[in-house]
């Protein structure tokens, strides 16, 4: 029995589909732009949240980093999707806020107390397991150091491959190997002692 | 599978999973999970796990949208209204005429921010430590004490206390009273070097790799090095500065842009946090003719009620001086 490879990325189709999209707009077809907007506005506010934790600032940030990326989009690799590219716009932006808030003294860059509770479950609609496993997620993510969160997030909540998260955050590949095998042992082992994943190793 | 393997297996599994391993990679993974029950089994289990994982992102954000996320047909139509009237991909070829106007914005939401951070937050707040301040120290208004320093500026001070909007004054000095130092405010050179600096290594992160957040302080530009600590020279003279605003023509497309700046202004001191956001936001983008715009509404409507110690002013003017070389450098 050969297992199917599952979750695959229709990264290539996209990346075309995205450059053609982006010669239009630069061709002078602006109003196209809306299609990348509505397409990755939601994923990026939610990684930025994840960097710098705090709504507005995510949202100052997404949207600074979309009318950047627009005003910018003939710099843009058309090779890569083009999450890769604008997600390392809004990255720069959340680095540099993090900073000024560490010289600050204001937060910690891996401080797992920044990870906030999930609200109180209150609709039945969705299963009591998968709150469960948001919060498990939190509270394991919170114990990773920085690094190798954000790798982590990148390829599991955004679904980038190595070579987009190496082009994401500007690393080599085989940095993104390492943080992600890090990152994936601790999370595999954490989950694991919370109960709501299998066995860590077979 | 043994230790030593594991960080490569587990990497090329990985990438088997999602389809990413080139022909040759992948046939070699296939035909050893063939022979590898175990591996298999480890495929499965990463597999299972990338798949729990997916499900806990997915219920997280589906648990907090409501708290969390704003109305993205807002959100989407804010970008657009900011992108539409521009060219993509166009440099902006304005950028040289308007840099002293940048640098004074700079300066502007400086100030400003200091005034702030000093702990200029409500006017309960100021309220509060004002009573705190007269029940602790006996003093009928403790800054009486303040004015005659030697580091306070009498004339502007006085100015401000004359006319009938001395709260904002009032407020800014509030916080100093806790203070021993005379009419220097805690960390604020400090505070104004660091601002500086991230301003400037916002802009410079785009042409260098920023690699991780703890390296990415170094990536600051080397002009801006140069002139840290510097108490330089205004950057340009007040004539100067206000022909130019002068001829600002205002029915540009930042309209809805220098709206938001002013109803923020005009509401202000409360919102003076998202003001300066707007005014940061504008030079972050080097968009230096809305940042002319921005200092332009923050004349208008704050300048009277400015009152900011020497230090500040030299700092500022620094700092000013810094972003100015650093905007030229650009291309």
């Amino acid at each position: 029995m050969k297992p199917e490879p599952a979750g695959t990325i229709p990264e290539s189709d996209e990346a075309t589909e995205e450059a053609a999209l982006v010669r239009r707009i630069v061709a002078g077809e602006g109003h196209r732009y809306s299609v990348l907007v509505d397409r990755y506005q939601r994923r990026l506010y939610w990684s930025c949240l994840r960097l710098v934790g705090d709504p507005d600032e995510a949202e100052d940030v997404v949207q600074e980093a979309f009318v950047r990326a627009y005003e910018r989009l003939g710099d843009f690799d058309p090779s890569y999707r083009f999450y890769t590219w604008i997600y390392r716009i809004a990255r720069n932006r959340c680095l540099n806020l993090l900073r000024r808030r560490r010289v600050w003294g204001l937060v910690t860059l891996s401080d797992p107390e920044r990870a906030p509770a999930l609200p109180s479950a209150n609709r039945s609609d969705r299963p009591v397991e998968n709150r469960e496993l948001a919060q498990a997620l939190v509270d394991c993510r919170g114990t990773l150091p920085a690094d190798q969160r954000e790798a982590f997030d990148l390829r599991h909540a955004d679904g980038l491959s190595y070579r987009e998260i190496a082009a994401a955050i500007g690393a080599p590949e085989g940095t993104v190997m390492s943080r992600l095998a890090r990152a994936r042992e601790k999370m595999r082992a954490c989950l694991e002692s919370k109960g709501v994943t299998g066995p860590a190793s077979a | 599978m043994d230790d030593h393997a594991y960080d490569h297996v587990g990497e090329l599994l990985d990438r088997y999973r999602t389809g990413e391993l080139d022909e040759a990679d992948r046939l070699r993974v296939e035909g050893h999970l063939e022979a590898c029950p175990g591996c298999r089994r480890e495929l499965e289990a990463l597999a299972a796990f990338a798949r729990a994982v997916e499900r806990g992102y997915a219920a997280e954000s589906a648990a907090r949208a409501a708290e969390l996320e704003p109305d993205w047909a807002r959100f989407r139509a804010s970008i657009v209204a900011r992108t539409s009237a521009r060219a993509s991909g166009a440099r902006r070829a304005r950028l040289g005429r308007y840099v002293p106007q940048a640098a004074l914005a700079i300066l502007a939401l400086l100030a400003l921010g200091v005034l702030w951070e000093q702990g200029v937050r409500s006017p309960e707040e100021a309220d509060r430590a004002l009573r705190t301040e007269r029940a602790v120290g006996g003093r009928s208004d403790p800054l009486e004490d303040r004015r005659g320093g030697p580091a306070a500026t009498p004339g502007a001070d006085g100015k401000e206390r004359g006319g009938g909007d001395d709260r904002f004054a009032d407020r800014a000095r509030a916080p100093e009273t806790q203070e021993p130092t005379e009419g220097v405010p805690p960390e604020s050179p400090d505070r104004a070097n660091e601002r500086r600096r991230g301003v400037a290594v916002e802009d410079a992160g785009f042409r260098g790799d920023v690699d991780g957040a703890d390296r990415a302080g170094a990536e600051m530009p080397a002009e801006a090095e140069e002139n840290r600590g510097q108490a330089a020279a205004p950057a340009v003279g007040a004539e100067k500065r206000d022909e130019a605003l002068d001829h600002l023509d205002l029915d540009r497309p930042e309209a809805q842009a220098r709206e938001e700046v002013g109803k923020a202004a005009a509401v202000a001191p409360p919102d003076l946090e998202r003001f300066q956001r707007n005014a940061r936001n504008a030079l972050t983008e080097a968009d230096t003719l809305l940042a002319a715009r921005t200092l332009a509404q923050w004349r208008d409507s704050l300048a009277p009620r400015r009152d900011l110690p020497p230090e500040l002013e030299r700092a500022a003017r620094a700092l000013a001086d810094s972003l100015a070389v650093f905007l030229a450098s650009r291309p």
